[in-house]
């Protein structure tokens, strides 16, 4: 057997990582996998999103009384994203979990309906569209991970 | 292809299924750790975003 050469031996960690990436990428994990990963991204934008809206409240692009609106939403969110955790982690069936996956969406539409649209600072009102729009398709994505 | 490489890449393909999942897990930003650890950790989250929420109310 030859031995390896200078350039082989250089070559090989490269290869190693560009295997690696790829097939982590292509991971596909199982479905259940896949739903706590969704519902894990699910709480990364709702606490972005809360941190958007505190950051606009206190730079004075939303009103007071909207920014109590909101967090009061932003509170049953949260309850409702502990639950669908809670859910997943006991295994509950696909039809529970969807039915609170419909309850979130509901609060989501009070949230962007009672709240963020009354924003009367248009930068503020495109801001926490913009969060409240990711956090919409990240709820689509654990429906998605849910198979139905 | 040089059989010593060859080796190599067979010994990393059949030890990377482990590896793989971390790197996975690491890109979807779950750490590496298990799905029911994720989920304990996620459950705390929630109810720190919902004190976060009621600091703001009592604020």
């Amino acid at each position: 057997m030859k031995p390896l050469t200078r350039k082989s031996i250089r070559i090989l960690p490269l290869l190693f990582v560009c295997l690696l990436l790829t097939q982590a990428f292509m991971c596909p994990g199982t479905p259940y996998h896949k739903l706590v990963t969704a519902e894990h991204n699910f709480k990364g934008v709702v606490a972005t999103f809360q941190d958007v809206e505190i950051a606009e409240f206190q730079s004075g692009g939303v009103e007071p009384q909207l920014h109590l609106k909101i967090q009061g939403g932003i509170l049953q969110v949260a309850n409702g994203g502990k639950d669908l955790a809670e859910l997943i982690q006991a295994n509950a069936t696909p039809q529970t979990i969807r039915q609170k996956l419909d309850s979130i969406y509901a609060l989501l539409d009070n949230l962007l309906n009672d709240g963020v649209l009354h924003v009367t600072n248009p930068k503020s009102k495109a801001s926490l569209e913009l969060a409240l729009d990711s956090v919409k398709a990240i709820v689509d994505n654990v429906a998605t991970a849910l198979g139905q | 292809m040089d059989p010593k490489i060859v080796a190599i890449l067979k010994m990393i393909l059949l030890a990377e299924p482990p590896v793989v999942h971390l790197v996975h897990d690491l890109l979807v930003g779950t750490g590496g750790q298990s799905d029911q650890a994720v989920l304990t950790k996620d459950i705390a989250d929630w109810q720190a975003i919902a004190a976060k929420a009621k600091a703001q109310l009592g604020s």
